[in-house]
């Protein structure tokens, strides 16, 4: 996933979008977007009005060297056939330890039984589609892998489009190619015109997120 | 072959003696334990949203009580090991006393991560699925592999005590005659006996030693194995074992102050005990203030960003207050108690100790919630207020460790009988003058006795 | 005088009918500045003449309407030479800054040609000055944009270069305006890719139409090159696509190309409803076993040892309740004692050596399944070929074999050998597993490899509508046993 900061106006869309997506659960007294867990923050990195970029939105990073992934003490969180770092929770065992692990503050706890809608019951549990979230797990953003098995974009990401915004892009890495909807650009020329770059990044983390930082112009 | 014992009353007067008090002190930790049982049940039906803890401050008081209680127990394998080891007679009278709290500080301190986990009806998970690159499960072996050898430390000295107490205390119940029966293994004091306990006493004292360790420093590789600022830290693992090390040996100060006083041990618990065991404490503190130093001063010289902000919160900042309390009050304060002569007596002895054991609680409570409160994103820093739940089961676990040490001290003799044989007893006005129940002795008689030569003595 | 003017005027008739008879094929003025190529082929002339009285004997404004990409040839012919003197004439057109050579009696002829590109009405006038200027300022070139798309465009494309993953090829389009190639004109490249097509590079046609870049594909199958040229004012907008089958790289398995309008109505769908978990669970526990042995046997050594240990603690305690020898024979004798001591030390150490195997055993076990990768699955291997046979005179092309097993669970391996002799290009395509296999050219072999993870029958198509009249009868059948 690729975003591009310059384009980013703060909206908080792509989090509306998320959570109506995934029904996400409370944020139970958290940083929230209208009550609910933020998966996709959007972060407002500066109150300069000369700042050309200070909205950040912040999805799980999809860390190719995943803290989280290391400390599970039953493999409640792990590697689907996407690479995308998912959480099971039929298994997890609420500890936290992933959340104590994550450096970008990006899993949440549902410290209460989250209120549940009548259809979500006949959705038969996959950790691509974490719904019916249960008390006592862990939650994250997972780029929408549901999505992606049916070929279309997360949710965030359509949003973004769906706006006129187009910031955030989604794409394959092997394949060389991202797309926000109506772009379409291939990734390794993008992040080396444009000097992308990926959050905290000494920290060894190799998340598969990018940033664009805003091209003076 | 057991000669004769004469006898040892205060030792074993405590065993069977329940005055009122008794009673009523166990009545009101039986009650502290029961309400920390209620919370815990609001817990387990809401889930952990009745706690204070949230995304951003994730573990608070549950993992503080879990490393503090862990940190207790080292002193097992300090009193006992080390100083059996290294051959200190006077270690004698203390040894069944730091085993004991232990045991039931591991026992309690092992609960404590059950408490927190938002499934625990998933425990089983953790053998069933358990991936042993996560720090948890190295902690879930540690801690059961210590647990299990420190209840056989504790178990082994024991056993001849236990043989007595079945051969010689009546008027106890038949239940407690056979948990004695079962737990003598058949003692006799005969040689060859003696040879074996010898030998298993020896093998556990050296191999005790390394467990406990090991056992600390993965707990504190739970903290310092993620990139959190305050937590990515290498010296982690001897930093937690200094600070287990130094709790452990202000808890067993406390326990002898205490047995000292309402059991009338004088004899066995005296100042030349409690003078060593302060000087220790004295060394460990000394120790432990140079690891803080390496802690803090090193992040400090370099004021890298994130540490640089985490470092101004414990020292100016919303924690400063607690983090001033554990170090100047539960490291200066007792240093300088410890070191002046006219508070070196037996209170001030154990006023420092309180003052270093409540210290040390802060001091974890400081290590785990700023770090987390003060994460490296600023735009998510929290702020953390522990709720009524997290108090009542943090004081049912201090109560239940000390109802569990209270209980096993009035049914085992606090004090080795048969390796601090040899110790005169000098009547006390307390004790009843007419036949002690259960021992057909009168507290006149005072001679003194060897309980079985057992040469392991000079282990 | 009425001769004079008469000649004068015959001599106008004849200028005129010269000048009429100049608007004729380009190749009269070769001398002249030639139309460049690329440009349009309508040329315009005109001729104008000019004296004192203005341009063509009037002071009127005289237009020439002129339109966008017209080869423009303006003639200016002397017209004063009823004057006892020379009057010379410079006529010098504004916008496009050209200025004729000097128009006097001994040169009477001098012309104005070039590309009317720009648009807006543009004046021209008598520059020196001469007898009747003021008259001469009333010329204007009025050139109107021309209307778009009325010129049609061809654009080629071809590919050079084996198309390899991972290898660079030259894409090469060729932009021709009828049989005239397009100079200076912008072609962008496209590659289709998951989400539709991908803009790979932009060139500028040189002197031959030709616009050339190098690129490296980073996906493989079946995958569009498109080149398309935008179009100018005057030239209509023009694409071309040409579909072409990418070899994966040589350890790569293919993957699946997924042509554009990958976001439209023929995107892939999941072989299952959602929710209904069919996926695999992959717990990629990170760490492969060969890296993770050695930390693992450690980690058991130790363990395993101190366990032992207990063991041995526990032994001992145990033979503190088996008691001791009765006393007699303590008293009797130490060598009995030391005998049945050591005897019993020797069982306890036996007891000893069978917990600590134990221990390693149930271990290695217990680590064995935790960390050994995915279990290895069989590898079926099937070759398919596609065949062209003669019945009765009727070609048929069919799939041998029609039906193919295999088993679930396993990983399979698809060889599809295209064998028809009659040359016609096949494939094959198995929709409800994602598999297609492009266009194999008659010889071409093809391989698909697939986990075999949900079983029923599937249906074996060709990939490659229209390859043969009875396309839609090549069908097959892929049985995935349970």
């Amino acid at each position: 996933m690729v975003i591009d900061l310059a384009r980013c106006n703060g909206c908080k869309k792509c989090t509306e979008w998320c959570v109506t997506e995934h029904k996400v659960p409370p944020a139970w007294g958290n940083p929230s977007y209208n009550g609910y867990q933020e998966w996709i923050a959007v972060v407002q990195t500066s109150n300069d009005p000369e700042n050309a970029a200070p909205f950040r939105p912040t999805p799980c990073m999809n860390c190719m060297n995943a803290p989280c992934v290391k400390v599970c003490p039953v493999g409640a969180t792990y590697y689907n056939d996407e690479n995308l770092v998912v959480v099971d929770n039929v298994r997890c065992i609420g500890c936290r330890f992933c959340m104590a692990a994550c450096p970008y503050d990006r899993r949440f706890f549902n410290w209460g039984e989250p209120p549940h809608t009548p259809d979500e019951r006949f959705i038969n549990y996959t950790p691509d589609f974490p719904v019916l979230h249960t008390k006592g797990t862990v939650e994250k953003c997972n780029w929408c892998s549901h999505r992606a098995r049916m070929g279309r974009l997360p949710a965030c990401v359509e949003a973004c489009r769906n706006e006129g915004m187009n910031a955030i892009f989604f794409g394959d890495a092997n394949e060389d190619v991202i797309t926000n909807g109506e772009e379409i650009f291939s990734l390794s020329k993008i992040l080396a015109s444009r000097g992308g770059y990926r959050f905290m990044e000494e920290l060894g983390t190799e998340p598969s997120l990018y940033y664009l930082p805003p091209t003076g112009k | 072959m057991m000669d004769e014992s004469a006898a040892t009353p205060k030792l074993v007067l405590p065993l069977t003696n329940y005055g009122k008090a008794y009673y009523a002190f166990v009545g009101l930790l039986l009650g502290v334990v029961g309400f920390g049982t209620y919370a815990y049940s609001t817990q387990l039906q809401s889930g952990l949203v009745v706690t204070a803890m949230r995304d951003n401050v994730l573990w608070g008081l549950y993992i503080t009580n879990f490393v503090f209680f862990i940190g207790i127990s080292h002193v097992g394998a300090l009193m006992s090991a080390i100083l059996r080891l290294s051959g200190a007679e006077w270690r004698k009278p203390i040894t069944r006393m730091a085993e004991a709290i232990t045991a039931c500080s591991l026992a309690v301190g092992a609960l404590m991560p059950i408490v927190d986990l938002g499934r625990p009806d998933r425990i089983l998970n953790i053998p069933l699925y358990g991936r042993i690159q996560s720090p948890i499960l190295w902690d879930f072996i540690s801690i059961g592999t210590y647990l299990a050898g420190s209840l056989v430390f504790l178990l082994l000295p024991l056993i001849p005590d236990i043989a007595m107490l079945r051969d010689r205390l009546s008027g106890v119940s038949s239940l407690r005659h056979r948990i004695y029966r079962t737990l003598s293994f058949g003692w006799r004091g005969t040689p060859y006996q003696q040879d074996r306990l010898e030998k298993a006493i020896g093998v556990m004292t050296i191999l005790i030693i390394p467990i406990a360790i090991s056992v600390h420093t993965v707990v504190s590789w739970i903290f310092a194995m993620t990139l959190r600022v305050g937590w990515n830290s290498s010296i982690f693992g001897p930093y937690f074992v200094a600070g287990a090390l130094l709790s452990g040996v202000a808890s067993v100060i406390l326990a002898m102050a205490f047995f000292r006083h309402f059991y009338h041990l004088e004899d066995y618990l005296t100042p030349k005990h409690f003078r060593n065991l302060a000087n220790l404490m004295l060394t460990m503190i000394i120790v432990y203030i140079y690891f803080v130093l390496n802690e803090f001063l090193t992040p400090a010289y370099k004021m890298e960003t994130a540490e640089g902000q985490l470092l101004g919160a414990l020292f100016t900042g919303e924690f400063s207050a607690l983090f001033m309390a554990a170090q100047v009050g539960g490291l200066v304060v007792p240093a300088i108690l410890l070191s002046l002569r006219r508070t070196r007596n037996i209170l001030g002895y154990s006023i420092a100790s309180m003052l270093v054991v409540v210290g040390i609680w802060i001091k974890r409570f400081v290590i785990i919630v700023p770090a987390l409160a003060r994460s490296q994103i600023a735009e998510f820093w929290a702020t953390y207020q522990p709720s009524w739940v997290e108090w009542s089961i943090t004081a049912a676990a201090f109560a239940g460790f000390i109802l569990l040490y209270t209980v096993f001290s009035r049914v085992f003799p606090i004090v080795s009988v048969w390796e601090t044989a040899g110790i005169s007893e000098v009547p006390s006005e307390t004790a009843s003058p007419t036949t002690i129940s259960g021992f057909g002795f009168t507290a006149s008689q005072a001679s003194s006795v060897q309980v079985g030569s057992v040469s392991g003595e000079d282990l | 005088m009425n001769l004079q003017i008469r000649r004068n005027k015959l001599l106008y008739v004849a200028l005129a009918l010269l000048a009429f008879a100049l608007i004729l094929p380009p190749n009269v003025f070769a001398h002249a500045n030639t139309p460049p190529a690329g440009a349009s082929e309508q040329i315009k002339s005109f001729a104008v003449i000019v004296n004192r009285y203005g341009f063509n004997g009037t002071d009127k404004t005289l237009s020439l309407n002129l339109v966008q990409g017209d080869a423009v040839h303006i003639m200016f012919v002397y017209g004063d030479e009823d004057l006892p003197y020379d009057n010379p004439h410079v006529i010098f057109l504004v916008g496009y800054d050209l200025g004729t050579t000097v128009i006097s009696r001994s040169d009477p002829i001098a012309a104005l040609d070039f590309i009317a590109t720009k648009t807006g009405t543009f004046a021209f006038y008598c520059l020196v000055p001469c007898v009747g200027m003021e008259n001469l300022e009333y010329g204007a070139a009025v050139v109107v944009p021309r209307p778009p798309g009325s010129l049609p465009t061809t654009l080629d494309v071809a590919l050079d270069g084996v198309t390899v993953q991972g290898q660079s090829v030259n894409m090469a389009a060729t932009l021709a305006q009828g049989s005239q190639p397009v100079s200076n004109a912008r072609v962008d490249f496209y590659v289709s890719t998951t989400f539709g097509p991908m803009r790979v590079g932009r060139a500028i046609t040189d002197e031959k139409g030709l616009a050339r870049i190098g690129y490296r594909f980073t996906a493989s199958g079946n995958l569009a090159v498109i080149a398309a040229f935008e179009g100018t004012e005057s030239l209509a907008p023009s694409g071309k696509q040409l579909n072409v089958f990418v070899e994966p790289r040589p350890d790569e398995p293919i993957v699946v190309g997924i042509l554009p309008d990958a976001m439209g109505e023929n995107r892939p769908t999941l072989p299952y409803a959602l929710g209904q978990n069919q996926i695999p669970d992959i717990r990629a526990v990170g760490v492969p076993l060969s890296q993770s042995l050695p930390v693992i046997t450690l980690v058991l050594l130790i363990v395993g040892s101190v366990w032992a240990t207990y063991a041995y603690v526990f032994a001992q305690i145990r033979a503190i309740k088996r008691g001791s020898p009765p006393e007699q024979e303590r008293k009797e004798g130490g060598e009995e004692k030391l005998q049945r001591t050591s005897a019993r030390q020797g069982l306890d150490k036996r007891i000893l050596v069978g917990i600590v195997l134990i221990v390693v055993v149930v271990g290695g076990v217990f680590a064995y399944y935790q960390f050994a990768a995915t279990p290895q699955k069989q590898v079926e291997t099937v070759e398919i070929d596609i065949k062209a046979v003669t019945e009765g005179g009727v070609v048929r092309h069919i799939f041998d074999p029609s039906t193919i097993t295999v088993h679930r669970g396993n990983h399979i391996v698809l060889i599809v050998t295209n064998n028809a002799e009659d040359g016609t290009t096949h494939g094959i395509v198995i929709a409800e597993l994602n598999l297609n296999t492009g266009s194999q050219r008659s010889g071409q072999q093809a391989k698909l490899e697939f986990d075999a993870n949900t079983a029923g029958t599937f249906s074996i198509l060709c990939s490659v509508p229209g390859c043969a009249p009875d396309h839609a009868q090549m069908i097959g059948q892929l049985i995935v046993a349970a």
